[in-house]
């Protein structure tokens, strides 16, 4: 089933293009929450909201933006909403004196440092401790600057996209994006004092 | 071009490498610090390349049945309700605070008003001031039709309003309930 499949689908009500939607979207939901939230149980919480209200106002979608470009939109909206009612939430992520978080991971990196340049973005691609790591870097940035480097990454968008998603003007959103790769190759190097891959 | 590359320019360069202009190009052939700046933001792209999903909790369908159980009055949040209900309220308020009084009702009132309010003496003026009361009296029948009609057209409005308000509660309540037994599955 292609997107306006789906989109139609949902639009009469069938439960079982709705059932592939969240199966589709869910883990993408969830991942651009964990970026505004960072807790898991709250972002988990922003994501079945993010469900209903599609749900329940998907006849209105026109088509005129893709459908991710709408849900992460929701998403976005509905995660700052909630940061806004709860502003205790917006107090940034102390960096971990406790290094212990980052020990787990440091036997990773320098697997993944010792692949020649070649070897090295397949392995990046496999292993799964990066994501981990890579993760947790993100997790300490502004949310803004988390949130442009998802939706840029992950969700493979068009900077004129992201504007689109998070409502600010195109160099903004550039800036966030050079921002967000330069603090976190910082905090990646504060981890693991090495330049080999970064 | 004397100053360095600016935050929007590396991020351009990055994403479109072909479309680097002449100048940005010479630039950066002679500029170690943006060559080092650029080189280091290509190395975090690189490695963002890959970042993948982080999986949420597989539990889910169950936790979103659950919480559509838990908002019963959910669709009172449209504002299409709200709406309604509103219209309905200004509708009865003028049903109540207009009354029963139609044209007729007016036009006797007037006609007692007149006969009594003249000096008996003047019998013609009197008479005259009855017989103009009398004439509008059936004249204004016609009034009183349309004042029917106008009434007949509120409750046509109202009895709409309220279908509308049943249809689009029934509805809500059907897909609440689709949607509940299909994450019961």
């Amino acid at each position: 089933m292609n997107e306006q499949e789906l989109i139609a689908a949902m639009k009469i009500g069938d439960k079982y293009a709705f059932d592939q939607f969240i199966n589709d979207y869910r883990d993408y939901i969830f991942t651009l929450s964990m970026r505004v939230i960072k807790k898991k149980e709250l972002a988990e919480e922003i994501t079945q909201d993010v469900f209903l209200k599609i749900y329940q106002n998907i006849e209105t979608f026109k088509q005129a933006s893709k459908l991710s470009t709408w849900i992460y939109s929701i998403t976005y909206r509905t995660a700052l909403n909630y940061l806004q009612q709860n502003p205790q939430q917006l107090q940034p992520l102390p960096e971990p004196k406790d290094q212990s978080d980052w020990t787990e991971h440091k036997n990773a990196w320098k697997q993944i440092s010792a692949l020649q340049d070649s070897q090295a973005s397949e392995g990046l691609a496999e292993h799964v401790n990066i994501q981990h790591i890579l993760w947790k870097g993100i997790d300490q940035l502004p949310y803004v600057q988390g949130v442009v480097i998802t939706l840029y990454y992950l969700n493979q968008m068009k900077i004129k996209e992201i504007t689109d998603v998070i409502d600010l003007p195109v160099n903004t959103v550039k800036t966030h994006l050079f921002r967000g790769r330069k603090e976190l190759r910082r905090i990646l190097l504060t981890q693991f004092e090495t330049e080999d891959l970064i | 071009m004397t100053s360095h590359l600016s935050e929007k320019d590396m991020v351009d360069i990055i994403e479109s490498p072909d479309l680097v202009s002449y100048e940005l190009r010479q630039h950066l052939d002679t500029c170690q610090v943006c060559q080092n700046a650029l080189d280091t933001q290509q190395k975090m792209h690189n490695m963002l390349y890959h970042l993948q999903v982080q999986p949420s909790n597989k539990n889910y369908a169950a936790i979103l049945a659950k919480k559509l159980r838990q908002i019963p009055a959910a669709w009172l949040q449209d504002s299409v309700v709200y709406l309604a209900i509103g219209l309905l309220l200004i509708i009865g308020i003028y049903l109540i605070t207009s009354g029963q009084q139609t044209g007729t009702d007016f036009w006797r009132m007037q006609s007692l008003k007149t006969t009594t309010e003249i000096q008996p003496n003047n019998r013609v003026l009197k008479t005259i001031a009855t017989n103009i009361s009398q004439v509008m009296h059936p004249l204004l029948s016609w009034l009183d039709a349309y004042i029917q009609l106008k009434l007949n057209s509120v409750t046509l409005i109202v009895f709409s309003m309220i279908s509308l308000l049943f249809y689009y509660t029934i509805d809500r309540l059907i897909i609440r309930k689709k949607l509940e037994l299909t994450f019961r599955q």
